[in-house]
């Protein structure tokens, strides 16, 4: 695939005299297995890196939710096959400081070692060069740091699953002051918070080079106007990522600080041995600072994908690009204001939860633009099932569920009776989670062909398609509904109240749609394996669409483009009518009467 | 050209698909109204569809029904099997006087949100189905600013949103905060109550005869907070160890007890019985069992309690006793 890489070599730096940033970033290519599979500087290997840790982390979230379920519908019975090997002290019953072990990492794991790495490491890296006309990242060493940094850190969370007195179990948002050492003791939560802070480490890394990379490597003639939607929601998603996520790091640091040397940054006078004031609020707003974007963090990418899958398949150009590209960035900007809706019931000032309901009811104007604009590409389209598309169906079904929900939520007076309930796990989950699992695995049967030069089976893609899609929805509006009745999160066992004893069959149906989803995956595990060597082979544009990433031989060659392109059109020119005949016309190819120069 | 697509558009078959969308949606409005007959439609296909469901339900409620008087109370009728889904999966009933303005704005929000919702799924299945790729079908091609309509249309229906879910969530945030979160109840037949939770057990502290807090004659619970009905309490909140979330359900109203820090919430009851009470913050590995009973009672009855339990307080105290001492001085400003 790149035997001629050296006359390429030459050839393409006499072009690129005018381009010096391009220039820089011919790299030979390595021939040793550490340089090429290992420690590569190549973004298609790294990004493949991220998909495969990222899998492997989502593999083991997705069993902790499964043992979550198992609780909940069937409390005090051993957990089947596994159990007796985990916890042999209760004959395999998963005792109740474990399970809250098991939504504490399930949490942590699913968001920042599963779908922070699919969604921005796998996606980011394979398709920003390829979709900019790059050869690479601005920093490919920074890009390979990034990667190892995360591995560093998964690697440190996955052992502080095995240390004495047990892994974290504070939750997710890990508040003071059930997470100092007086009532969490151990290493685990330590360690936990030193491996969440090298994932942000590794984040912010990522973030950096996305952000430059978008910025100085677009090809010559590329207009911020020509920039596909996937990257449009990926440089937002940098951007938030970089201011953020140093906020986050703070609040992990002090808290570690507490933790390990007895600072009392997060403790009240009346708990501390000191007697030294501290406020473990002040955590609570650090924390949320970040956790607010955090969804949209790894959301944007996401609606970036599907508002561009949308138009590829749907054979027509993106409606209303210049308004989804804004409604994006006007939604980065406002999640940056809202995140006291997370702390309605800690005693806030009446006049900051006002405030808060109304910048968080200010972004469904943008979101609804976007939404709406979505049916808009759909409208009038010539629609192509592929499994891409599937999948950004879905997600737009369950972004559209999710978003309206979120309304409960934003209001301070329905959210005060809905905090904390299963009606908010419900919610967030269909927004965040499922939307973009959805569009990660959308983003994998969309590239499969470019990393592999060989299609994924379609049928064995549907089927884990719609065994997963189903019982994803019945899963999170059932839970809605057990929310609404009273039903708390982070319960090991809520038929201790008797308000919610007769919830015990929805959580059972629940249970059952978990393990049809859990074991639906693994289809796709299959597909994936086996499509690789005996997938169906595909030419170097199976979806027949214009961006740049399909104008190179599949599997991408090492250094990408020949020739660095020269960009002419914008992403979505499909069905043109100046074209007759023509499906879509090339990012890089002139034609009078519909190009820029 | 115009005119053949004007006429296509105009075939009995498109005729058709319009007018199902139509029944449709209002089959789906009519599914979730009250006593409707759809919705009955509704509850025999969720019944029939999932029978383990009915006969379980209806086993837990005999079973509960069997049991002492107060737990069938605390209840409540939600959990019987033979409402409609929706009562059924209700949240337990509104006791306090401003619980039926949050019911009411739930319900009105999921209401139309619900409309929006199906209108997106007509819009989604309709395209999906008319423009899916077929010969002879051609994608029309638009950025989405072709005809003044395709410009508006996102811009009218956002704004529809917008005006018809947003604006009446903020309204009746406002109002919630005037009226209720920022209204706290004053004059002296307030009922004031203080309360620390702790690591897993809920404290109460009633002024005792005095109406002075932290004195001999305050009463002390654990799990148990007496109340009168019709009159207002108001309660201060600060937590011992970590983070507790108190909520009662009935009461719809929730609020959390951080330590060092005073939080405060009120709630008038309208109904006697007993409620349950439950940790919503996560706060350890007992947080599941961290439950405290609310006993609503008539005024006289309470009076009674009141004035009996603090004379035994006032005898059974043990200056000595320093755990007896965890109330705080209040005010006004906490």
């Amino acid at each position: 695939m790149s035997d001629n890489n050296q006359d390429q070599t030459t050839e393409v730096k006499a072009y690129n005299k005018l381009y010096s940033n391009h220039d820089d970033h011919l790299h030979p290519e390595p021939t040793s297995i550490w340089t090429k599979y290992i420690f590569s500087f190549d973004h298609k290997v790294i990004a493949k890196q991220f998909l495969v840790y990222g899998l492997c982390w989502g593999f083991l979230g997705a069993l902790m939710s499964v043992m979550i379920r198992w609780c909940l519908a069937q409390p005090g019975v051993p957990f089947p096959i596994i159990g007796q090997f985990l916890f042999p002290h209760t004959g395999g019953v998963i005792p109740p400081d474990w399970y809250s072990s098991l939504f504490t990492m399930h949490g942590t794991i699913m968001i920042f070692f599963a779908l922070t790495p699919l969604i921005i490491g796998f996606l980011g890296n394979y398709a920003i060069p390829l979709m900019i006309g790059a050869r690479d990242m601005l920093f490919p060493w920074l890009n390979m740091a990034s990667f190892w940094v995360f591995f560093a850190s998964g690697l440190i969370m996955l052992y502080s699953i095995f240390v004495p007195m047990g892994p974290s179990s504070v939750g997710w948002t890990s508040y003071p002051t059930l997470a100092h050492s007086q009532w969490t003791p151990g290493p685990g939560h330590s360690l936990w918070l030193v491996a969440l802070f090298l994932a942000g480490v590794s984040s912010l890394m990522g973030a950096i080079n996305y952000i430059s990379t978008i910025i100085r490597l677009r090809a010559p003639g590329m207009r911020w106007r020509d920039l596909p939607l996937t990257l449009w929601g990926i440089f937002l998603t940098s951007i938030l990522n970089a201011l953020f996520l140093p906020v986050l790091a703070a609040g992990l640091l002090l808290l570690l600080i507490d933790r390990e040397f007895g600072t009392t940054f997060f403790l009240a006078a009346s708990i501390s041995e000191a007697g030294t004031q501290g406020d473990p609020i002040l955590y609570q707003h650090l924390f949320w600072i970040f956790g607010h974007p955090e969804v949209y963090i790894v959301i944007l990418p996401a609606w970036g994908l599907v508002s561009d899958l949308l138009s590829f398949f749907a054979r027509k150009p993106a409606f209303g690009y210049r308004a989804t590209a804004i409604s994006m960035s006007a939604i980065s900007v406002l999640s940056a204001l809202v995140y006291g809706h997370h702390m309605f019931t800690t005693g806030l000032s009446p006049l900051l939860t006002a405030a808060f309901t109304t910048l968080t009811l200010l972004i469904s104007i943008p979101s609804g633009i976007f939404f709406l604009n979505w049916l808009g590409t759909l409208w009038r389209g010539s629609i192509r099932f592929t499994n891409p598309m599937l999948f950004s169906l879905g997600m737009v079904f369950t972004f559209g569920l999710g978003g309206l929900t979120g309304l409960h939520l934003a209001a301070v007076s329905t959210n005060i009776m809905l905090h904390n309930t299963y009606f908010v796990v419900g919610h967030f989950h269909l927004t965040m989670a499922a939307s973009s699992l959805l569009a990660s695995y959308a983003a994998v049967y969309f590239y499969f062909p470019k990393m592999y030069g060989r299609m994924m089976n379609k049928r064995l893609g549907q089927a884990h398609f719609w065994l997963s899609f189903v019982p994803i929805v019945y899963i999170f509006v059932t839970m809605m509904i057990v929310g609404y009745a009273g039903m708390h999160r982070r319960t090991y066992n809520p038929y201790e109240y008797n308000y919610l004893q007769h919830l015990l069959a929805l959580n059972q149906y629940i249970g059952v749609a978990v393990a049809i989803a859990f074991f639906a995956q693994f289809i796709f595990v299959f597909n994936y394996w086996r499509s690789r060597h005996h997938g169906v082979k595909c030419g170097s544009n199976p979806w027949e669409i214009g961006t740049l990433e399909w104008t190179i031989p599949s599997p991408a060659p090492y250094y990408n483009f020949k020739e660095i392109p020269v960009v002419h059109n914008g992403p979505h020119e499909l069905s043109n009518p100046k074209t007759p005949g023509r499906l879509f016309i090339p990012q890089d190819e002139y034609v009078e009467g519909v190009s820029h120069s | 050209m115009m005119q053949m697509k004007t006429a296509r558009r105009n075939t009995m078959k498109t005729k058709l698909i319009q007018f199902a969308i139509v029944l449709g949606m209002a089959f789906s409005l009519g599914m979730l109204a009250p006593g409707s007959g759809a919705q009955s439609a509704l509850q025999t296909v969720v019944r029939t569809a999932i029978p383990e469901a009915h006969a379980q339900t209806e086993e837990t409620y005999h079973q509960l029904d069997t049991t002492d008087g107060a737990q069938t109370h605390a209840v409540g009728k939600e959990a019987n099997p033979n409402e409609y889904f929706w009562n059924r999966y209700a949240p337990p009933h509104s006791i306090s006087t401003y619980g039926h303005r949050i019911d009411w704005l739930f319900k009105y929000t999921s209401w139309a949100a619900f409309v929006f919702f199906m209108i997106m799924v007509i819009a989604l299945g309709y395209f999906i189905i008319k423009y899916r790729e077929r010969p002879g079908h051609k994608a029309y091609y638009t950025h989405g600013k072709s005809t003044k309509s395709e410009k508006w249309a996102p811009k009218f229906l956002d704004l529809a949103v917008f005006v018809s879910l947003d604006l009446v969530l903020m309204g009746s945030s406002y109002l919630h905060t005037r009226d209720i979160m920022w209204n706290y109840p004053q004059g002296e037949d307030v009922v004031k109550v203080q309360i620390m939770p702790q690591q897993w057990a809920w404290n109460f502290r009633y002024a005792g005869k005095d109406g002075i807090f932290n004195t001999p004659d305050d009463i002390t619970t654990i799990n148990e907070l007496r109340i009168p009905k019709g009159t207002p309490v108001l309660a201060q909140i600060k937590s011992k160890d970590v983070i507790h979330g108190f909520m009662a359900p009935n009461v719809r109203s929730q609020i959390d007890a951080i330590p060092g820090l005073i939080t405060k919430f009120w709630f008038d009851a309208t109904e006697t019985g007993d409620f349950e009470i439950a940790c919503y913050h996560l706060c350890g590995t007992a947080h599941y069992k961290m439950k405290a009973f609310m006993t609503v009672m008539e005024e006289s009855d309470y009076e009674e309690w009141f004035v009996e339990s603090s004379e035994w307080a006032q005898a059974a105290y043990d200056a000595e006793d320093p755990s007896v001492k965890w109330g705080w001085n209040w005010s006004i400003n906490n």
